[in-house]
Order: C-alpha cells, then structure tokens, then sequence
C-alpha cells in the first residue's frame, strides 16, 4: 500500500531524516513512535506533499507520489488527521466536514460518507451546526479524525491523535481507530504514547534521531528490553 | 527627496554662476533675446497651462516673423511645471540663475504663483502671472505683475452682471475651501453683491467643498432645501480649475435644482461642457477674452492667426498666455536698442520693470497698463474689461462685457 | 431638521453606499484569504471605469456592452496582479511590510502608468438613456433612476456573493483556505485556485462598482480610486474583515455617515470629510476592536 525507500528529508539545509525504509500494508495499523523530534511528524509531511524528499522515493498504490502537491495526495486516496488539529475554525462541524470531503464527487455520495461519520462519532452529528472552535478538545479531534476519514482513504495518517485529551477520551478515540481500520482503511499512526499505540498497531517502527532504530510486529517490540526501559518505564 | 533636489539645483546653479563670473561666457547669447516662461502641461493646471503656452508661442512666431526685437530672434524658454509647487519652485530658480532670462512669465492659480514669485522677487527679474487673478499676488515685490484682472475687479463685475443685468437679489455660494482663489474672489464678489442690491442678506446660502471633492449631494440637498425655504435666484460658484463645476452642475440638476448657475474663470474650459454635458446647459461664465467678440484690431489678428495656426479658435487662457509675451517683447522695444546693448542683465531686468509700471501696451489684445503702485488698492495689476459667456448647445456664447468705468 | 430633509440625504447615500459596498468586499474577501490589504485594489476598480470609457467612447459598443467591458478590464487587472505581483513575492514568505511595499508599489505604478497613458484630467464618462431619468416623489423627493439601478444590482451582488461564500461548496473552500491554506491543502483544496476565485469576484464587483462611480459623478480618471479606495478599505475593516454581508453594510454606513456629516453640521465644516471617516474608523475600533460584526474568513 504505502512504501518508503531511502528516504532522506529535511528543512532547508537542516536534514532531518537520514534514509528511513517504512512500509504500511492493506488493512493494517503502523506505529511510528519515538522521542520529540525524532522526525515522525516530519515523515508524515513527506507522505502528504508537504515536504518533497531530498532522496529516495514515497510509493503510494506504485505510484511515485514524492513530487505531488499535497492537494492531489488528498485526492489520491490519503487522509490526514495532523497534530494540532487542522481543523477550520471559523466553520461548522457540517462544513468542516464537507471540506473533508472536498474531493468527493456527487452530492449523494458526500451524504452518505458523512452519515457513516456521524455514526462513527454521533456527537458530531450534535454539533453539527457549531463553529469547530467552540468545540471541546475531545471533540475537535473527533471532527479532525471523520474529516480525514470523509474521502474514504485507503490510508490514514494519524500525528498524535491523544495529545492533550483526557484518558477516557483517549480510549474512545482508538475505539474508533480501530473501528475505522476494520472498515477497510490502514493505518499509520504517530504516537509518543508508546504503550497505546503498540496496543492498538499490528506492526510499530521506532524512530529515533531521523532513522528507523528498530521495528517489527508490536507485541514482540512490547517484550524488547530496550523498549521497555526507554520508552514503557514504569508500565 | 524634493529637497534633495532643490539642493542639487541649487549647486548646479552657482556652479554656473561662477563660470559666468569667469567671463568665459559673457557674450554668449548676444544674437538673440531669451524670455522664460512656466506653463504646466501635466496636473490639474494643464488645461491653462497647455493653453497659456499655445498662446505664447504664437505671439513668439508672429513677433519673429516680423523680424523679431531689434532685429533680433526673441525665444520662448517654456519649463513645465507639472502643476507641482516643487518642479516649479525649481524652474523659477532655473530661470533666474541658470538660463539667465531677462524676464518670465506664466503659471495660474495662488498656490502656484506663491511657489515661484519669491525667486524672481529676489532675482530681480520681472515675472508676469499670466493666468492667476488673486489681487494679494503681486504684493510678493515689485517685480511681479498680473497680466489678467484681480479677483476684487472680477468679482464685483460678476457681482454687477448678476445684480444689475440679471436681477438676483438673492444668491447662494459654493466655493472650494482648499483654494485661495475660490475663497477669496466669492468673498469680493458677496460684498460686492451686498453694495448693488443694498441687501446685506443678499447672500441666502453658502456651501463649501474640497478639491477632489466629487460627491456633492449632500451639499446641494441643503442648497435645495434653503432654495424652498426663501428666494434663491441664482448659485454662483468660484471654481479654480474647471474639472468640478461640472460636476457640480450634473449632481444639482439631477437634484431637481434649476436654478440658473454662474461660474468664474477658473471654469473657462471645454473640459465644463465635455463633462457637463446637457446639465451645463445655461451656464454663465465670467473670463478674460470671448473670440467672437474681439475688441479690438489686435485681438481680431489674434483669433485669425491662431485659427490658422491650431485650427480652433482660442480661448481666454490662450488670449493671456499671447498677451504675456507680447508684453515683454513691446517693454524690451520700448527700452530701446542702444540702452538695451549698454546694459547687463541686471540692469536690463530692472529697466523692463520701470518700463512695465508706466508703460501703455499696444501690442497686446487688449490696450494694457498699470495703475500707480503708490495710490493703487491693489498694484501691478491691470484693469481691464470682464466678458461674460453663455453655455448654449455645447458652445461658449459671449453674452456681454462689462469695462471697469461700469463699475466704479 | 425635517424628515424630509434626511429622507433625501438617505437617498443620496444609495450610489455612494453602494459604490463603497462593492468595494468593501473585494478588500474584505483579499485580506481574508491572503492576509494582505491589497492597495491596488482602487486601480483595479480605476481600470474597469477606463476599460467601460474606451469600449463606448472609442470603440462604438453599447453601454450595456460597457459594463462588460468594465468588469473585463477589472478581472483582467486583478488576476494580473495576483498573478505578477502577489504570486511572486508571497512565494518568498517575505515580511508583513515587504508585502505592504508590494500592494503599494502595485498601486502607485498603475496609477502613474494611467497618468502617463490617459493624463490626468477628468473624462467624461458614458451614460445610457434608460439610467438618466429623475423620479419626484409627492412628497417632493427627487429620486435618480441610476439610483435605484445602482442599488438594486448592488443588492443582488451583495446576497450573491454572500451566498457562494457562506453557502457553496468553492466558497467555504476559500474561508477554509482564509482561516488555515495548509490544512486545506490536506483535505485536497487548491489554494491556488481559491485565491483566484477571490480575486475574480473581487474584481467583478469593483467593476460594477467603477460603473456605478462612473454614471453617478460622470468622470473617469486615473486617480479616481484613491480616496474611494481607501474610504472602502475602511468599511472592510469596520464590518469584520472576512465578513462579506458585514463589508456591504459597512459600506452603506460610511457613505451615509460621510452625507450626514456634512448635511448635519454647518456648511463650513464640509471639507472636514475625509478626516471625519478615520475618525469613525478609529472611534469603532476602539470601542469594538474586530470591527461591528464577526470577522469571518480571519486568519488563525
């Protein structure tokens, strides 16, 4: 489904990645964790457009998508769900929504997406006529979540989807992460907490320092000892 | 940046003035006689400014073909002025102390006199305003006369035709607040008003705009409203360059206003009726010169030449702008050959200055001369006739003349 | 002061609110999505008002075909701008005042370009027939047909425009764009062509806007949007920036407050007028500081 080779990326002058191989395949969930600056959120940027690798290649579907502006990997099938939450807002759940699905064609079609995410989340169905700002927390990254999701991706990003939400909201999110995935859609997901996403990931890369440190099925990596003393600690 | 420039003028100037000193230079333009000239051709006093100089260079051709003065080729050295203060604060400096003209003339409008009078003042080189008519100008100094009449005289006579031939006894004003021209001449033309209709209500209304003013409703609704309240017989509007009246004019018409309107010389312009269109229709206008009524076998001449020469008839712009030139080329005559060759620059400036104050001119459209500076309310400045014209089907009608023993 | 008397200068308001209206939304809709105040924004409405005087003066068209030809000449200016001006310098994320520089620079030099092409004397603008007949009330109101032209096409802008922004899919795309153009990117929006779409409409209205200007004063000159232009950008400012039905309502107080105020006080204050609209403007912001209603396309 999605392939990295080699990849090397950066900033300006400032590399930050040095040559990382990852691979996500159909209906499955990918870790990607690692310390604060790492180079995970900057991975993510590659995938979306956001940033063109200096070298090696993004595969999408076999398709080269390394050199595409961010709006046609929309297009192509790739959802995002950033940290921070790139939601809009001076709109309305139903027209942060409808930009999610901005790509859609046929008004049936959006319709029909957007109930399934106002299944998936039925406060959202709630809010629907609210500014996205006035949202909670919890709510706004529901809403960044079932945007991402509208275009039917057959690949989702997550950048931290647990950032500064309480624990009990954390645990619904991944419910419907995982609900998601079992809906055809894979998965990578950016997460510092460790534990969680190693729970909820069939496979996990730990990425320290702009390179792949160590990666392999999750529940082995969960026994590792250095993963237990670096990042599990008091689990 | 200006300033910069002025600087560097400045400089470029005294470095000429030392190289003259030298004597390198001394003889050089002997063979002909040069006179300076500032005419805007760009800004809002274009419409002048391209006229006055129009009418300049055709007294220049006819002078020149009649052998020129003294034998001599006469040339016009015209600076534009951009209807910019700065540019022609700098062209009157140029001229002083760079080109060396023994005198200049032209520019219209207070403001920009005031930016170049002081320069020829203390040059001591003769400058004639050829198109401003604010009395309070040639109290700059004595070497600044007007060639046109002074706004006291304009407005009475505007105030004579209203009261008098036309009847008013009630009128409303609007003037423009940013120019002295405007304030000053509705000022002499309501006090005069006052005195022939021995009314001192005689002024019922009195509105106020800015240059670049182009929404005048409102305005306009008040000058209605008071026009319902008492009698209004007519609204006379100072305007110092012809683009508002028009405007003016189209906005009170399609008010409903149909009272009758009369504007001053700073509206004698095709640019009123090409605007104005219809709703300037009946529009009087006060001014200098009408060419279908050439008073005399000078102006007559005038109008023929330069109907040949630009094929159109000229205006009172053109008119002033011909009689300035002819002024300076009949002082310098007057002066004499061989008095002219004796002397230097300074003492030949001087000499058409004396010569200016006492002299009759012939040569221009109209017979010229200047009331004694020692008993005269307002000095170098001319009396002369004001012509009023009518708007009709597009066309500036002349309608009358009133001669300054009509009014005093 | 009579019912009458105010009930005219309202009705005098009616071209110049709408003139201001129609403007206002192009400076609103521009700083929303690009967060930049595009100065030559006037020019753009300047350049529709000579591109209506050349095609009936010189080229003969009907003045119907003269409207067209305005709004022609404001889209074709407007996206030459975005694309030659803005384009380019917001591709080097350069400074706020970098860009400020930019949007004057774009607005001087057009304005001195036409000068140096057209002069600066006033030109008589076209009319048509249909647009110059004078209604009188019983009550002695005299009502201008332009008027209620200049108004009626300006409302059913102002509802037009506020529709496709609040309501098609394109216009909530370009306040998504306005508020984040990264994460638009993500979802798949061209920004790109969002800022077009601003641009286009922009123009659009100031075309109109410089046909409305044009029939109400009879005159077109290259400086004609200089202070219109800035009087609008104040109404952008007072009525939310982003906020699109906010700016055409802000328009109409601005050209009502400018008749009132010299309606209302003594002739000799009349040629206080400019002054007066950055007095309102400072007296609104200091007491409401995002302008009188909610700003809408604002960036984070």
């Amino acid at each position: 489904m999605l392939s990295i080779e080699n990849m090397v990326a950066g900033y300006g002058k400032a590399q930050v990645i040095h040559g990382i191989d990852l691979e996500v395949r159909s209906g499955e969930i990918v870790a990607l964790v690692g310390p604060n600056g790492a180079g995970k959120t900057t991975t993510i940027r590659c995938i979306t457009g956001e940033i063109r690798p200096v070298k090696g290649s993004v595969r999408y579907d076999g398709a080269n998508i390394a050199d595409i502006p961010p709006h046609r990997v929309a297009s192509a099938g790739i959802g995002c769900a950033r940290e921070g939450r790139n939601i809009f807002g001076n709109l309305t759940v139903y027209e942060n929504l409808a930009m999610g699905g901005y790509v859609i064609r046929g008004h049936l079609k959006l319709r029909e997406r957007m109930a399934w995410v106002y299944d998936l989340f039925p406060r959202l169905k709630e809010r629907t006529g609210q500014l996205a700002e006035s949202l909670s927390g919890g709510e706004q990254q529901m809403l960044a979540i079932g945007m991402a999701v509208m275009n039917e991706p057959g690949l989702l990003l997550l950048d931290e989807p647990s950032l500064g939400l309480a624990p009990v909201v954390v645990d619904q999110i991944y419910e419907k992460i995982a609900e998601i995935c079992r809906e055809g859609a894979s998965i990578l997901l950016v997460e510092q907490d460790v534990g969680l996403a190693l729970d909820i990931s069939r496979r996990a890369y730990v990425m320290e320092s702009g390179q792949i440190r160590i990666s392999g099925p999750s529940d082995e990596l969960g026994k590792d000892p250095y993963i237990i003393d670096t990042y599990l600690g008091a689990r | 940046m200006g300033d910069l420039r002025k600087k560097w003028k400045g400089f470029c100037a005294t470095l000429c003035f030392v190289s003259f000193l030298s004597g390198a230079a001394a003889v050089a333009a002997e063979n002909k006689i040069v006179i300076g000239s500032i005419w805007s051709q760009v800004g809002v006093a274009a419409p002048p400014g391209q006229a006055g100089l129009r009418g300049g260079r055709l007294a220049v051709k006819l002078l020149n073909e009649r052998g020129g003065v003294f034998g001599r080729p006469l040339e016009l050295k015209n600076i534009d002025g951009q209807s910019d203060t700065t540019v022609i604060s700098n062209a009157a400096i140029r001229l002083v102390d760079e080109i060396k003209v023994v005198a200049a003339c032209g520019l219209c409008d207070d403001s920009l006199v005031s930016a170049a009078g002081s320069t020829f003042q203390s040059g001591k080189t003769p400058f004639l305003v050829a198109s401003a008519t604010t009395p309070t100008i040639p109290s700059i100094g004595d070497y600044i006369f007007m060639v046109p009449f002074g706004d006291n005289y304009q407005g009475r006579a505007v105030a004579s035709y209203c009261a008098k031939t036309l009847g008013w006894k009630k009128v409303a004003v609007i003037r423009d607040s940013a120019s002295a021209y405007s304030t000053e001449l509705s000022k002499f033309f309501v006090e005069s008003f006052r005195e022939f209709t021995g009314d001192e209500g005689a002024l019922a209304h009195q509105e106020i705009y800015q240059t670049g003013d182009v929404n005048f409703t409102a305005q306009l609704t008040r000058l209605r409203r008071q026009s319902d309240r008492q009698r209004i017989d007519g609204i006379v509007i100072t305007p110092p360059f012809p683009q508002d009246s028009p405007i003016i004019a189209k906005q009170a018409r399609r008010l409903g206003i149909r009272l009758p309107i009369m504007l001053t010389d700073g509206a004698d312009d095709p640019t009123v009726i090409e605007v104005g269109g219809e709703h300037v229709e009946g529009a009087l206008i006060s001014t200098h010169f009408a060419a279908e009524y050439p008073l005399t076998e000078n102006a007559k001449r005038f109008v023929e030449t330069y109907t040949a020469e630009y094929g159109a008839e000229p205006g009172a712009f053109e008119c002033l702008g011909f009689d300035s030139v002819m002024i300076l080329a009949e002082t310098i005559e007057t002066i004499g050959k061989e008095k002219w060759d004796a002397m230097s620059l300074s003492a030949r400036r001087t000499a058409m200055r004396d010569t200016i104050q006492i002299h009759k001119y012939v040569m221009t459209t109209m017979p010229i001369s200047y009331p004694d500076p020692e008993t005269a309310k307002y000095p170098r400045i001319p009396e002369k006739p004001v012509v009023f014209k009518e708007i009709k089907a597009g066309r500036r009608i002349f309608r009358a003349i009133l001669n300054p023993e009509d009014l005093y | 002061m009579s019912a009458h008397y105010l009930a005219q200068q309202l009705i005098n308001a009616l071209s110049h609110g709408s003139i201001l209206a129609l403007l206002a939304i192009g400076y609103t809709m521009i700083y929303g999505i690009l967060g930049l105040i595009n100065f030559a924004h006037g020019e753009i409405f300047m350049i529709g008002a000579f591109a209506c005087f050349g095609a009936v003066e010189f080229l003969e068209m009907s003045f119907p075909a003269g409207v067209f030809a305005a709004i022609a000449g404001s889209v074709l200016a407007g996206l030459l701008i975005e694309r030659f001006v803005y384009r380019p310098c917001l591709k080097r994320k350069p400074e706020a005042l970098t860009v400020f520089i930019a949007s004057f620079g774009a607005s001087l030099g057009l304005r001195n370009l036409f000068t140096m092409l057209f002069g600066d004397g006033r030109r008589p603008f076209p009319s048509a027939g249909f647009l110059e007949g004078i209604i009188v009330t019983e009550s002695g109101l005299t009502v201008n047909v332009k008027d209620l032209w200049i108004f009626g096409v300006t409302v059913i802008l102002v509802v037009g425009v506020s529709v496709f922004v609040k309501h098609t899919k394109a216009g909530i795309a370009m306040r998504a764009v306005a508020y984040d153009a990264n994460a638009a990117r993500l979802v798949g929006i061209n920004g790109a062509t969002a800022v077009l779409t601003a641009f286009l409409l922009a123009s659009i209205l100031a075309g109109v806007s410089a046909v409305a200007y044009g029939v109400s004063y009879g005159i077109v000159t290259p400086s004609m949007g200089y202070q219109i232009g800035l009087d609008a950008f104040i109404a952008a400012v007072l009525g939310g920036i982003g906020n699109v039905p906010g700016a055409a309502v802000a328009g109409y107080i601005i050209g009502l407050g400018e008749i009132l105020f010299v309606a209302l006080l003594p002739p000799g204050y009349s040629a206080a007028r400019p002054t007066f609209v950055w007095a309102l403007l400072f007296l609104i912001l200091f007491l409401k500081p995002s302008g009188l209603f909610r700003p809408d396309m604002k960036n984070r």
